[in-house]
């Protein structure tokens, strides 16, 4: 049990794979991705696994905004079309400020943006760097986890939610329930950030990103 | 260039030494810091073969251009290495005041 819900799911044998929650071996939060198709689409393809973190997309399906990438207002939950951008944007956001290494809750209450972000990093280089070129960071760093993992063996076939988020309603009173149409989120996804069919980056996106060398 | 040190320190277990490294400013503008240092490393310096408990995982401790700034919530630094629990890549983003003293 020590070793996570997918080891003891495979130790039981039988059907017990059905009931474990992970995604690549490791549990997800409290955020349940039949609420949020974004943090659907980011627990399936997170190099860490079901991390809401990965994202933390979630608060701009509810609540909040950055306009100044893109997004200026609150994305619908179930939305399928154009999920899979608002949800690589974020995914890349959050890669960023990783390497800046800030608290995904800076951004409660709209209090700190990547405007700031930004102005303050030139501040304290002085660089000149703009949004667009921060968020190309994001994204190069967010690819190069994706080809650890894909030279680990990792594709499409990794890229899953556990069962019983795919098949099983919420239960309880005046939910909303939709299931997360993976495979439709999953193509759009790759589509949008240049990976194959299968997931894998493809050699042109990797050279875009300077990442055909290190 | 301000806001880094260009120090990267290398603590070898196995040899028991230990060795202060430069960084480039190629790689630091590209990379940033936190986990884009930690992810190019993993990502050169072990290969599929790298058991996530063998002596040749390197697992890393890095801060960032914001680390002991006054910018809010950058009280925080990054860990990466080969997780054991999914054999994959694993990385935390950590608070406290261990990055800044």
């Amino acid at each position: 049990m020590t070793e996570g819900s997918k080891k003891m799911a495979e130790a039981l044998g039988k059907n017990a794979i059905e009931f474990a929650i992970h995604v690549k071996g490791l549990e997800p939060s409290a955020h349940d991705p039949r609420r949020f198709f974004s943090q659907a689409l980011s627990y399936a393809t997170a190099a860490r696994g079901a991390c809401h973190n990965a994202s933390w997309s979630h608060p701009y399906e509810l609540a909040l905004s950055m306009p100044e990438i893109g997004i200026s207002e609150p994305q619908d939950p179930y939305q399928v079309e154009g999920k899979a951008e608002f949800t690589a944007k974020f995914q890349n956001l959050m890669c960023v400020m990783d390497s800046l290494i800030l608290c995904r809750f800076s951004q409660i209450g709209k209090a700190v943006s990547v405007t700031n972000h930004v102005d303050w990093l030139n501040m304290i280089t002085d660089w000149e760097i703009d949004i667009p070129e921060y968020m190309k960071v994001g994204e190069r760093l967010f690819n190069l986890k994706r080809i650890y993992n894909t030279r680990l063996g990792v594709s499409r076939m990794n890229d899953f939610l556990p069962f019983r988020f795919l098949t099983l309603n919420r239960t309880g009173e005046d939910l909303t329930n939709q299931l997360p149409p993976l495979g439709r989120l999953l193509s759009d996804y790759y589509a949008h950030r240049g990976w194959s069919e299968e997931g894998i980056p493809t050699p042109e996106k990797l050279k875009e990103l300077g990442l055909d060398s290190l | 260039m301000f806001g880094y040190h260009k120090k990267l320190l290398r603590v070898d277990l196995t040899n028991r030494k230990i060795e202060v490294e430069d960084l480039d400013e190629r790689i630091i503008r590209k990379y940033f810091g936190g986990l884009g240092m930690e992810v190019k490393i993993l990502y050169e310096e072990t290969g599929p073969d790298t058991g996530p408990l063998s002596p040749e995982n390197i697992l890393m401790a890095v801060t960032g251009p914001f680390t002991a700034t006054g910018v809010p919530t950058s009280g925080r630094h990054h860990l990466v290495a080969r997780s054991p629990l999914t054999g994959l890549f694993g990385e935390s983003n950590v608070g406290g005041s261990w990055a800044e003293n």
